[in-house]
């Protein structure tokens, strides 16, 4: 697989609150709804979504598993604040904890949890190995564990053409984010260095002006496909548990230490 | 069909995108909702279907015009339990994927049909997920005809249908864990067990022939066909080079197809957008049809396909306008 450099953490408060407006309501209960159908015997407990951002899929699993205690990590504190806003005003926090926390991570609690989701993680990972030892460590043996990442578009012009159908009402921030990884991707291919920062040929908005986040989810899953499985087997390294993996390509994250 | 090891999700991307745009997400979010109710007025209506259908044949059971296509619609009430199961195994019964009434749902409908939910499960999401490979959609891998001969196609028509589909569903549960395979063999002897049992039951109160016509007939002679007729529907008739036409597109029938298959002629639809309860795929249907006029998506009737399968002799998974 040729990997994606990706070197950006989810950090800018406008990101944040961009992807935490957009709704991505059909993707993530997408996500959700293949969780059950991969695993229809999981029903309660402990689960821990890895790189859980605004905490939308979170709080979607809460809510269709009213047995289910949440931990979401992400090592974005932006993410975080979008998702305890979110969190605030809702019937489901005393269920949901979220925390920062950088992967790989020693402080992750060691088979603690009855299952594992990620979604749309794996891209931000220099090393594409850190989810599934963390997916390892966390899990209790048997334990389900769902992974899922983007598809991308196979060239920037495809990209491009996807964001001015799809995303053409949303916010800058979110065009641009979308469109860089494309374009880094492309790069590397190429052979060139680091991607510099690439602008839409969407329609640009005055400073200042927002778009409402409507529509934006669908846009997004249309530019990046979702629920992408390539494969499904035991971790490797170990056939403690179950895993449903939508790997698709990943990049790198910027050198922090850990946790 | 092109791309072997990757997913139908993976190949069929962008023809999401496509599919998308043309139906627009305001609407493609109404089709996603879930109506408990409706789904429970279809399983009553089947059910009530086969209670008059069994009725009628204990009322009079002499005379052929009333028993016959009684014993007809209790084979397409069983058979209605795998599409029933279907939507179990896609969750899209209850508000909640999640709920666990799925699963108690999916054990009730899957031991009139004569399955193993747990079996059927996995069996059919691997279909969704390696659609297009002959090598890991288990469906076409174990399932489909392997002699394009018209004998052995029309075996599929008979009562050798249960061998040949255990043994395929035995080969691919080959794949599965332990705990799974242990899963599937229970369950399926509590559903070869029930049979087994409405069978004795009714033959030693009422007699062969009364078993025969209530229970035998239909289920042996009847659902092997309806099955199989269906199934020609769905994987057959396709052009592998596009991952739109990796099933038929059915034409739009009289009432009769969607009633008697609960949809399942949808099926092409269905791929596309698996979380679409059935009861809205028409809807489905009615919006993408612009697109499939546009693209130049084909029509087929089961009449036409049933005359390529057996008259024509056509290799299944292949176009069989072109061949």
């Amino acid at each position: 697989m040729i990997r994606t450099p990706e070197p950006e953490l989810m950090t800018a408060e406008d990101q944040a609150r961009a992807y935490a407006e957009a709704d991505f309501s059909e993707p993530h209960e997408a996500f959700v709804r293949r969780f059950a159908e991969r695993f229809p015997g999981f029903s309660s407990g402990d689960v821990i979504d890895l790189g859980c951002g605004p905490a939308d899929v979170t709080t979607r699993f809460a809510r269709a598993y009213p047995g289910a205690r949440m931990l979401g990590v992400d090592g974005s504190a932006a993410m975080l604040a979008e998702g305890r806003k979110r969190l605030a005003s809702s019937e489901l926090a005393p269920r949901v904890t979220l925390r920062e926390l950088f992967l790989p991570c020693a402080t992750l609690p060691r088979e603690s949890f009855d299952a594992v989701i990620s979604n749309s993680l794996l891209h931000h990972l220099s090393d594409p190995v850190v989810i599934w030892q963390s997916a390892r460590a966390a899990a209790k043996p048997g334990a389900p564990i769902l992974v899922m990442d983007l598809m991308r578009p196979p060239d920037l012009p495809t990209a491009e053409r996807f964001v001015n159908l799809y995303v053409g009402d949303a916010p800058p921030v979110l065009q641009q984010g979308l469109l860089r990884v494309a374009d880094r991707r492309l790069r590397a291919r190429r052979g060139e260095g680091p991607a510099r920062r690439r602008r839409s040929r969407a329609p640009h908005r005055r400073a200042g002006e927002r778009s409402p986040p409507r529509g934006v989810g669908d846009a997004v899953t249309a530019c990046w496909s979702v629920g992408v499985t390539e494969a499904e087997g035991p971790l490797p390294g170990g056939p403690q548990a179950t895993a449903v993996i939508a790997c698709w390509s990943v990049g790198v994250t910027e050198e922090r230490d850990p946790c | 069909m092109s791309g072997e090891a990757r997913t139908y999700d993976t190949v069929a991307a962008e023809l999401r995108i496509e599919l998308k745009r043309a139906i627009g997400a305001e609407r493609l979010k109404a089709l996603h909702e879930r109506a408990p109710w409706r789904h429970a007025l279809v399983a009553g209506r089947q059910l009530v279907l086969g209670a008059l259908a069994a009725g009628a044949i204990l009322t009079w059971p002499e005379r052929p015009w009333i028993w016959v296509p009684a014993s007809i619609a209790i084979g397409f009430v069983v058979f209605s339990f795998t599409v029933l199961l279907h939507e179990v195994v896609h969750r899209v019964v209850f508000e909640r994927p999640a709920s666990p009434w799925h699963r108690v749902l999916g054990h009730l409908y899957a031991a009139p049909s004569g399955l193993s939910q747990s079996q059927f499960t996995r069996w059919h999401l691997d279909h969704h997920e390696w659609l297009g490979t002959p090598s890991r959609d288990p469906k076409r891998r174990e399932l489909t005809p392997k002699i394009v001969k018209r004998w052995y196609k029309a075996l599929y028509l008979t009562p050798a249908l249960f061998p040949i589909y255990f043994r395929a569903a035995r080969r691919a549960a080959g794949d599965y864990g332990p705990e799974l395979r242990h899963a599937i063999a229970r369950e399926r002897l509590v559903a070869i067990g029930l049979h087994l049992t409405i069978a004795a039951l009714l033959w030693w109160r009422l007699g062969f022939p009364m078993a025969a016509k209530l229970h035998l007939i239909p289920v042996f002679v009847v659902f092997p066909v309806v099955f199989t007729v269906n199934r020609l529907g769905q994987h057959y008739d396709v052009e592998p080079g596009d991952p739109a036409r990796w099933g038929t597109l059915m034409r739009k029938s009289p009432l009769t197809w969607d009633w008697l298959y609960l949809w399942s002629n949808y099926h092409l639809e269905h791929h596309y957008f698996p979380g679409v309860p059935f009861y809205r795929l028409t809807e489905l249907r009615a919006a993408l049809d612009p697109w499939f006029r546009e693209r130049g998506v084909p029509e087929r009737g089961y009449a036409e396909l049933l005359w390529s399968w057996l008259g024509r002799n056509r290799a299944p998974h292949t176009n069989w306008a072109s061949s």
